[in-house]
C-alpha cells in the first residue's frame, strides 16, 4: 500500500470519473451535512464544464450571450469561429428553468415558427452545459468509446433540471438506429434518462446517416418523417398529453423537433426536451 | 461511503466526552454530526465498514479516557508534609503580592499548586528549580457562588488536586540541570521578567502577550476592553499570528539567500521552538503543528487536505491530554479554524476588506455561544473593532514586538526606540478605550445560556452558516434571522418567567441580597458586601477592586443577563454592606439608591456615597413609612425613623411580598431596633427572615423571632469570621423555634425561589456531614 492509497482509504478523496486522478472533495457546510451530491469529477475536470445558469431564449434554452462570449479560449469547439452574435438579445438573462409561456425567442426559434406545425406548437428545451471542447470529449468518450459509467455525471442533474416542469405523462428517449445500437452496444440517451420512468414509444422509420455529419438544412431535410410511434404506443390516447424527451446533445433541435412532431400530430398538448449539452456555435467535424 | 477523517475525530471526541462526563448530549450531538454525511448512503456495504471504524474509534477513546481519568487521580493522602519536586510553571506573585504561586511536579509525577511566602531575604523561586520544603496539604476550596470562577475545577483540569502553603523557613531550592528544552523555557521566563521591568509598562505587557503568549501583565481593565469588543483573540497567540510569523520567517530566509527547501526546513525546525517560547497553549500548539504539517506535506510532495491536517492535530492533542477537551482555548481554536475551513465557499471571491469582515463574522458567530456561556456578554461592535484592530495588531504591533525582543540583546537603544514607538501607537488605542468604555450599548449582557440553550445556539449558528452558503438571498436572510431570533430568545427569556427569586450571595463577612421580581419587573440589590481595605496607607483605586463586587456580584448579575439594577438599597453605612458600591456603579446602570435617613454619615461610607453622586444616581434617604409596589408585589420600609445614633441601629428594614411570600430584610438591626419594630408593628410576620447582623448575639432576641415566626432564616456570615458569627446562641434559639437555617459560611450562596405563595430554598453547597 503506497502513501496515495492510505490517503484514499480514510479521507474525503475520490477518483475522477473522467481523468481517474484522485482528488479531494470540495468542502463546504453543505458537504459536512451530507447535502451535496457525490463529487465525481476532480475540480479541474469539473471546472471545464460550463453550466448553463441563465438562458437567452425561453424556447430552446440557448444560454445568455455573456456566457458564451465571456469565456475565451476553447469554449467553442471550433476555436477560431466567432460566437453567434445576433441570435439572442444580450440583455436577456432568464433562469435555466422551464416556464409557462415561452415568449422570449432567439433568432433560430423565430425561424422555426415559419416551418410546419411550429407556429403554434412549442418545444421547450433546456440543457445542463454548454457543448464546449471538453464536454465534446467527455461525450465522445461516453458515446463512442463506451464509457457508460459517465452517464452518472449527468443523469441526476437531468432529473433536477426537470423539476420546474410540473406533471409529465410520458418520458421517452430518442431511439438509435439498429445499426448504431449494434455499434455502441447501448443507447446513450437511455442511460442518461435512467432516473426517469422511460417508455420506449418511438421508432426509427428509415436509416439515415449520423446527424452529426450534416449541416442545419441537411439535418432538417433528412429527418422529415424519421420517427414514428411504436405499435404498442399507437394504441394509447395521446390527446392533451405532456411528453418529455431526453437526449444527449441539442445542436439545431432538428432531431428533437422531428420526434416531437410525432406526438403533436397525435394530439399531445406539450412536448419538452432536456439534454446534457447545448451547442452554441459551429461544430467541429467529428473524427 | 468511506469514512471521513474529520468525522472520526467527532467520534473520538464523543468517546472521550462519554468517559469524562458520562452520558451527555454533547457526545450524542457529535455522533449525529459524524453520521450526517453518511445517511444518504446508509444502505451501501462500504458504509457498514465506515460505521465500524467510527464505532471502534469512539470505543478506543472511551477506554483511553477512562484509563486517563483513573491515572490522574491523586496519590497523596493529605497528611504528607515533606515535598520535593521541580517547579513547572513560571512563578507568579499572587494578587495580594504576599505569595509566590507556581505548579510543582513531585517525584511521583503528580502536580501540586504551591504558595510560597514572598520574603525579602529569600531568593525568588524560578522555573525548573528543584525544591524541597515542608508544608500542609489543603484541598482547593469549592466555589461558593453560582457563575463565579471555579478554582477547584480549574486546577482539576490541570490535574492538580492539592495546594500547599509553605512555611517559608523550610524551603531549599537548587539550580536546575539544563537540557535544551528547559534552557529555552527558562530563557522565556527570564525574558518575561525582563519585559516586566520595562518602563513602558503597557507596550511591554502587550509584547509579552504577543511574543511569549503570556497576557497576565496586561491590566484587567484592558483585557475587559478587548473582551467587550470581541477582539480578545488578538491577545492570544492565534492561528493568524503563527501563520504570519511562519510566513515572515520563511520569506526572510528566502530573501537572505537560502533555497526554498532549506528555508522550509529551517522554519520547520523553528516552529517547535516557537511553541515553547509562546507558552505552549493549545491554540499555539494547534497553529504551529498545522503549519509544520503543511510544510512537511509540501516537502514530501504529498498533497494533504488541510481538513485532514487539522483532524490529525486535534487527535494528537486529545491523546496527549484528554482534558484539553474542557479547555476553552482549545475548543475555540479548533471550532473557529474548522468552521472557517468549511466556509471556503462563503469566503471566496471577496475583496480583502470583505474577506476580513466575513472571516471575523464567521469566527464571531461560531464562537459566540461558547463565549456567551463563559462571559455572559455579546460584543455588539465586534465587526468594526476587528476590522480596525486585526490589521493594527497583526501587521504593526506584532512585527514591532518581535523586532523589539530580537533586538534587545543586540542593541538596547534600538529596542528602547521601538518600545517608545509602540507605546506611542497604543496611546491612540487608549483614547478609543476611554471613549468607548463610556458608551453603555457597546456590549449586550445576554446572560449565561442554559445547557440546552447553549446546544440550541450552536445548532442554530451552524444551520445559519449552512444557509449563508446558498446563492439565494432569501435563505441567507433566513440564516440571519435565525441567529437574531436565538439572541432575542436568550435576551428576553427572563421577561417571561413567572417565578421571582431572592439570592443571598456569599460575599464573605458582609451582606448582598439580589431580588429578582417576576417577569423581570425589577432587580434590586440589598447591600453590596465589601472587604475593609488593609490600612497600609495606600489610597485605594476604585477600579482595582479585589472584593466581592468583582468576583461574586458582577458575574452573578451578568450571568443572569442583568445590566441594570433598579434599586440599590444600602441598609447602613458599614463597609461590609456598602463597600462595593463604587465598583458596581462602574459596571452597572443603577436607577436609584436608598440610604437610611440619619444625622451623620460615617467616614467609611463617604467614598461610596460620593460614587453614587458622581454618577448622578438619585439617592433616596429611606425612613419608616416609605414603600412601593410593583404589580401585586409590594415593599415597605419599616425602619429607621431617623433619630438612631448607632450605625447598625440605623439599618433600613424592608418587609417585602413577592409572589405572595413575605420576606423581612433587617440589615444589621440590633436589639433596641427590634424592640422598636415590635412596638410599631405588633403584628409583624414573615415567611422568610434575613437574620439581622450576620446572626450576632446582639440581635435576634427570642420575642422578636417569636413574633415574626419565620419558616426559614437566612444568615450571611463569612467562613471562619473573627467575630464568631453566627453565634451558637442564635442558631440554637432558631433550632428550638424550628426555623430552618441557611448560612453562607456553610452553604455558600442560597437561592430562594418564589412562586404562587410558595417557595423553595436551595443552598449552593450541601452541608458537610
Amino acid at each position: 500500500m503506497n502513501r496515495q492509497d492510505m490517503r484514499e482509504g480514510l479521507s474525503h478523496t475520490n477518483r475522477c470519473l473522467y481523468c481517474d486522478t484522485p482528488f479531494y472533495e470540495e468542502i463546504s457546510w453543505r458537504w459536512a451535512f451530507g447535502l451535496t451530491d457525490n463529487q465525481l469529477l476532480c475540480p479541474p475536470c469539473q471546472n471545464k464544464l460550463e453550466s448553463i445558469t441563465t438562458i437567452g431564449c425561453s424556447m430552446c434554452g440557448r444560454p445568455s450571450v455573456e456566457k458564451t462570449m465571456g469565456k475565451t479560449g476553447g469554449s467553442d469547439p471550433s476555436g477560431s469561429d466567432p460566437p453567434e452574435i445576433g441570435y439572442v438579445d444580450p440583455s436577456v438573462r432568464l433562469p435555466n428553468t422551464f416556464i409557462k409561456h415561452p415568449d422570449v425567442l432567439c433568432l433560430d426559434c423565430e425561424r422555426w415558427k415559419d416551418t410546419g406545425i411550429w407556429a403554434d406548437h412549442p418545444l421547450q428545451h433546456r440543457a445542463l452545459y454548454v457543448y464546449n471542447a471538453h464536454l465534446q470529449e467527455v461525450i465522445a468518450r461516453y458515446k463512442y468509446r463506451g464509457d457508460a459509467k459517465l452517464s452518472e455525471l449527468f443523469s441526476g442533474k437531468l432529473k433536477k433540471l426537470t423539476r420546474s416542469l410540473g406533471k409529465i405523462d410520458t418520458v421517452t428517449v430518442i431511439p438509435l438506429q439498429e445499426e448504431r445500437l449494434w455499434e455502441r452496444g447501448f443507447n446513450q440517451a437511455e442511460l442518461l434518462a435512467e432516473r426517469f420512468p422511460v417508455q420506449h414509444v418511438l421508432e426509427r422509420t428509415s436509416s439515415s446517416d449520423k446527424q452529426s455529419k450534416r449541416d442545419r438544412s441537411g439535418r432538417i431535410a433528412a429527418l422529415k418523417g424519421a420517427f414514428s410511434l411504436s405499435t404498442a404506443a399507437r394504441q394509447t390516447d395521446w390527446q392533451d398529453k405532456r411528453v418529455l424527451i431526453v437526449d444527449d446533445i441539442y445542436t439545431t433541435g432538428a432531431t428533437l423537433r422531428a420526434a416531437a412532431e410525432v406526438f403533436y400530430t397525435e394530439g399531445a398538448s406539450h412536448v419538452f426536451a432536456v439534454t446534457v449539452a447545448r451547442a452554441t456555435g459551429k461544430m467541429k467535424r467529428e473524427p | 461511503m468511506k469514512p471521513r477523517f474529520y468525522c472520526t475525530v467527532y467520534f473520538a471526541v464523543s468517546g472521550l466526552a462519554f468517559s469524562l462526563l458520562g452520558l451527555n448530549f454533547w457526545s450524542i450531538t457529535f455522533i449525529i454530526f459524524g453520521l450526517l454525511p453518511h445517511l444518504k448512503y446508509i444502505t451501501r456495504r462500504q458504509t457498514g465498514w465506515t460505521l465500524a471504524i467510527y464505532s471502534l474509534t469512539a470505543l478506543l477513546f472511551f477506554t483511553y479516557g477512562s484509563m486517563y481519568t483513573s491515572k490522574i487521580e491523586t496519590n497523596l493522602t493529605g497528611h504528607e508534609t515533606n515535598f520535593q519536586g521541580v517547579i513547572k510553571s513560571v512563578p507568579r506573585l499572587t494578587s495580594s503580592e504576599l505569595n509566590w504561586s507556581f505548579q510543582l511536579k513531585l517525584d511521583t509525577g503528580e502536580f501540586i499548586q504551591v504558595y510560597l511566602p514572598d520574603e525579602m531575604d529569600s531568593s525568588e523561586p524560578s522555573l525548573y528549580e528543584t525544591c524541597y520544603f515542608k508544608g500542609k496539604l489543603e484541598q482547593p476550596s469549592p466555589r461558593k457562588n453560582p457563575y463565579t470562577f471555579d478554582y477547584k475545577k480549574y486546577l482539576y483540569e490541570q490535574k492538580i488536586h492539592w495546594l500547599v502553603k509553605v512555611q517559608s523557613s523550610h524551603v531549599y531550592c537548587e539550580e536546575p540541570k539544563v537540557p535544551l528544552l528547559k534552557n529555552l523555557g527558562s530563557w522565556r521566563s527570564r525574558k518575561i521578567s525582563r519585559m516586566a521591568q520595562e518602563d513602558e509598562k503597557e507596550i511591554a505587557a502587550l509584547i509579552t502577550a504577543l511574543v511569549f503568549g503570556d497576557r497576565s501583565f496586561i491590566d484587567k481593565e484592558k483585557i475587559d476592553f478587548y473582551r467587550r469588543f470581541g477582539i480578545l483573540h488578538l491577545l492570544a497567540v492565534s492561528g493568524l499570528h503563527v501563520g504570519l510569523i511562519t510566513f515572515a520567517a520563511y520569506y526572510l530566509l528566502y530573501r537572505a539567500g537560502f533555497t526554498r527547501e532549506t528555508a522550509g526546513t529551517i522554519v520547520l525546525l523553528l516552529l517547535p521552538v516557537y511553541i515553547v517560547i509562546a507558552g505552549g497553549a493549545p491554540s499555539v500548539i494547534r497553529a504551529s503543528l498545522m503549519c509544520m504539517l503543511v510544510i512537511l506535506s509540501f516537502k514530501m510532495k504529498l498533497k494533504i487536505s488541510i481538513l485532514d491536517i487539522i483532524s490529525a492535530v486535534c487527535l494528537a492533542l486529545l491523546i496527549y491530554n484528554p482534558l484539553y477537551l474542557f479547555h476553552l482555548g482549545f475548543q475555540l481554536s479548533f471550532l473557529t479554524t474548522f468552521s472557517l475551513l468549511l466556509s471556503k465557499s462563503i469566503l471566496t471571491d471577496s475583496s480583502r476588506l470583505i474577506l476580513l469582515a466575513k472571516t471575523s463574522t464567521i469566527a464571531q458567530m461560531i464562537s459566540f455561544p461558547l463565549t456567551l456561556y463563559h462571559f455572559y456578554e455579546f460584543p455588539v461592535l465586534f465587526l468594526p473593532m476587528n476590522l480596525l484592530f486585526i490589521p493594527f495588531i497583526s501587521f504593526w504591533i506584532l512585527p514591532l514586538s518581535f523586532l523589539t525582543v530580537l533586538l534587545q540583546p543586540v542593541s538596547g537603544k534600538l529596542s528602547d526606540l521601538l518600545l517608545s514607538i509602540g507605546s506611542a501607537s497604543i496611546h491612540l488605542i487608549d483614547r478609543l478605550t476611554l471613549y468607548f468604555s463610556e458608551v453603555p450599548w457597546t456590549v449586550a449582557v445576554l446572560g449565561q445560556p442554559s445547557d440546552f440553550m447553549l446546544w440550541l445556539m450552536i445548532i442554530t449558528v451552524v444551520i445559519s452558516l449552512l444557509l449563508f452558503e446558498s446563492q439565494r438571498i432569501s435563505l441567507r436572510v433566513m440564516g440571519c434571522s435565525l441567529v437574531a431570533g436565538i439572541v432575542f430568545l436568550q435576551a428576553f427569556m427572563p421577561y417571561f418567567k413567572e417565578e421571582g427569586s431572592v439570592t443571598m450571595l456569599d460575599v464573605g463577612q458582609g451582606d448582598a441580597f439580589v431580588i429578582e421580581l417576576p417577569y423581570r419587573k425589577g432587580v434590586y440589590l440589598i447591600d453590596t458586601g465589601g472587604i475593609m481595605p488593609w490600612d497600609n496607607g495606600q489610597t485605594l483605586n476604585r477600579n482595582e477592586s479585589t472584593g466581592p463586587g468583582m468576583y461574586v456580584i458582577e458575574p452573578f448579575l451578568k450571568a443572569k443577563g442583568i445590566k441594570r439594577i433598579d434599586k440599590l438599597i444600602l441598609t447602613h453605612g458599614h463597609f461590609d454592606h456598602i463597600g462595593e458600591t463604587c465598583y458596581l456603579t462602574d459596571k452597572f446602570t443603577i436607577a436609584e439608591a436608598y440610604y437610611p435617613k440619619s444625622q451623620s454619615i460615617p467616614e467609611e461610607a463617604k467614598n461610596s456615597l460620593e460614587c453614587l453622586v458622581e454618577d448622578r444616581i438619585p439617592l433616596i434617604f429611606a425612613e419608616k413609612g416609605m414603600g412601593w409596589t410593583e404589580g401585586k408585589d409590594w415593599f415597605y420600609i419599616l425602619h429607621p425613623e431617623g433619630d438612631e445614633d448607632k450605625e447598625n441601629a440605623r439599618s433600613i428594614v424592608i418587609l417585602a411580598s413577592v409572589n405572595n411570600v413575605t420576606l423581612l430584610f433587617t440589615g444589621d438591626l440590633e436589639e433596641e431596633g427590634e424592640n422598636r419594630l415590635l412596638r410599631n408593628f405588633p403584628d409583624l410576620k414573615a415567611d422568610i427572615l434575613k437574620v439581622a447582623h450576620h446572626g450576632s448575639l446582639s440581635s435576634s432576641q427570642e420575642e422578636f423571632l417569636a413574633q415574626v415566626s419565620p419558616h426559614a432564616g437566612l444568615i450571611s456570615a463569612g467562613e471562619n469570621n473573627r467575630y464568631g458569627h453566627p453565634h451558637t446562641e442564635v442558631t440554637n434559639l432558631m433550632d428550638s423555634k424550628e426555623i430552618l437555617i441557611f448560612r453562607t459560611d456553610k452553604h455558600g450562596a442560597v437561592t430562594v425561589k418564589l412562586k404562587d405563595g410558595d417557595y423553595t430554598i436551595t443552598p449552593f453547597l450541601l452541608e458537610e456531614q
